[in-house]
């Protein structure tokens, strides 16, 4: 069964975490932008982590290019390989996992066709990226995609068409996608894992503080206190004369309370203001 | 494709960067004057003053730092090999490309900078010179080479190559002593085979020997840092 590891991972303001990922969709929501960059920057083999190691099937990433040949990446800041062009670096790219491939006809099929000619060190950070979200999802064979804000690519890529494309791959594949935006969170779907203050919410010690309840915020609140206490694992509280656009939500876990919310969300079309998990202040080391 | 040569196609491409190209340039440049300087103080010592003091005294090793920094953009070994090797290169395929070309600069360089010294610190008409030329370039490609391994193994220390800076101050704080430490360090060697104070009476065979070892250790130090 293949599974991408990351054991006792410690960065700059990161973990330690462990975080063990099999087939599937897992959608990693963190509140820090930097934190989540560097943490799917281990997953992808792409950084050395200062504790801890990134394996896929138990090969470590970042020291096995025969692992990271198998594994499409989409990291927070994306470099291209070094070429002349946006054609002949994304050809470089995909000839490194699977000689033959074409890229450029990937790129025209994606609508980046217009930045075939341009130097690839020119491009704009999110023109690099959408390329190189192309390049991981045709990643031939890919056991794993480790991608970084797929979704904040919308403005150059078809969002439906990603997230589809992540679904497709994770019907065989370990797919982690990354974001510190709820709405994309919520427009994926997925298994969720909370990272709070580079820990995961569950495991790190900022858990003896989290209460198993999260605060909704949503001009829809009447509607999704509804739905959700249709649930049976799920405990809410909604009072529509105090707060109308607020509504606490008490579970097992956070992770399972997010997911809960944000699949009723995604199902019914709803907008979510905010969705955060509750801290008890005094509880905290 | 190999990996040897995509390492080596990542070094030439940053390396012959017009900026680069005239940071070399300069630093030729300061070895002429500073050799013609000598030259106009006194004809008597000129060239060994200019290629001890001026051109392998400073100049290489910071010629070499000021490269190193541009072709890695301030960043280590590392930043430059992993948008390769994140697709599926070996980092250490691509890293003998690497090195190979940042060791042929530096080659270049240290033979270009002892000859242009000489043949600006003595006249066309010195006897010496012909026997003087090609002594001074092997030596200095050696010191090219030899520097050119320590600032790759500092390339590979710590988060963004800053072992750079450290192995070449240490250099040149425990290089110009007679320390203990000294004959791990490269300057005393290279003053040596270029004319100046033998350290621990060394024959120059003994210089040659010693720089050829660091070289080597450096290199493979360097090497069992990369991951591949």
């Amino acid at each position: 069964m293949t599974e991408l590891a990351l054991d006792e991972i410690a960065d700059d303001r990161l973990g330690p975490l462990t975080i063990r990922c099999g087939v599937g969709l897992t959608v990693l929501v963190a509140d820090q932008r930097a934190t989540l960059g560097r943490l799917l920057d281990i997953a992808a083999g792409a950084r050395r982590p200062r504790r801890g190691r990134a394996s896929l099937d138990g090969e470590d990433l970042y020291t096995s290019p025969e692992a990271r040949r198998k594994l499409g990446a989409l990291l927070a800041e994306e470099a291209l390989p070094p070429r002349a062009s946006v054609r002949e670096s994304a050809q470089l790219a995909l000839a490194l996992r699977k000689p033959g491939a074409d890229a450029e006809a990937l790129l025209v099929e994606w609508g980046l066709g217009p930045l075939l000619g341009a130097n690839p060190e020119r491009l704009r950070a999110e023109q690099r990226r959408a390329v190189a979200l192309c390049l991981a999802l045709a990643t031939p064979h890919a056991a794993a995609l480790v991608l970084c804000d797929p979704l904040a690519l919308a403005s150059l890529l078809d969002p439906a068409r990603i997230r589809d494309a992540c679904w497709r791959a994770a019907t065989r594949a370990v797919v982690v996608v990354g974001t510190t935006a709820l709405e994309d969170a919520a427009a994926l779907g997925g298994e969720l894992e909370l990272i709070l203050r580079g820990r995961l919410a569950e495991a790190g010690p900022y858990a003896r503080g989290l209460a198993h309840e999260a605060l909704v915020r949503s001009g829809h609140s009447a509607q999704l206190a509804e739905l959700l206490r249709a649930d049976p694992d799920l405990e809410v509280s909604f009072d529509a004369a105090r707060c109308p656009r607020e509504l606490f939500v008490r579970g097992a876990t956070q992770a399972r309370i997010c997911e809960r919310v944000l699949e009723v969300v995604r199902q019914e079309g709803l907008a979510l203001d905010a969705l955060s998990p509750i801290m008890r202040l005094g509880a905290l080391p | 494709m190999n990996a040897v040569v995509l390492g080596a196609q990542r070094a030439l491409q940053r390396v012959l960067r017009p900026r680069l190209l005239a940071a070399l340039g300069f630093g030729l440049l300061a070895c002429v004057l500073s050799a013609a300087l000598e030259r106009k103080l006194s004809p008597v010592g000129a060239v060994d003053r200019a290629l001890l003091r001026g051109s392998f005294g400073i100049l290489l090793p910071l010629v070499g730092y000021v490269a190193f920094s541009r072709i890695l953009r301030d960043g280590g070994m590392d930043a430059l090999l992993r948008p390769i090797s994140r697709h599926g290169a070996s980092g250490r395929a691509l890293w003998i490309g690497v090195a190979a070309v940042l060791l042929a600069m530096m080659t270049i360089v240290g033979t270009m900078f002892a000859g242009a010294t000489v043949l600006c610190a003595r006249t066309l008409d010195d006897p010496a010179l012909l026997a003087d030329l090609p002594r001074s370039s092997s030596v200095g490609a050696l010191a090219g080479i030899a520097y050119g391994a320590w600032l790759i193994l500092g390339s590979s220390l710590g988060r963004a190559g800053g072992g750079r800076k450290w192995l070449l101050l240490l250099d040149l704080a425990l290089g110009v002593s007679a320390s203990a430490l000294a004959p791990f360090c490269l300057r005393p060697h290279v003053a040596s085979l270029l004319g100046g104070e033998p350290l621990l009476e060394q024959s120059p065979m003994e210089a040659t020997v010693l720089l050829v070892a660091s070289t080597l250790f450096a290199l493979l130090a360097a090497r069992s840092r990369v991951a591949d």
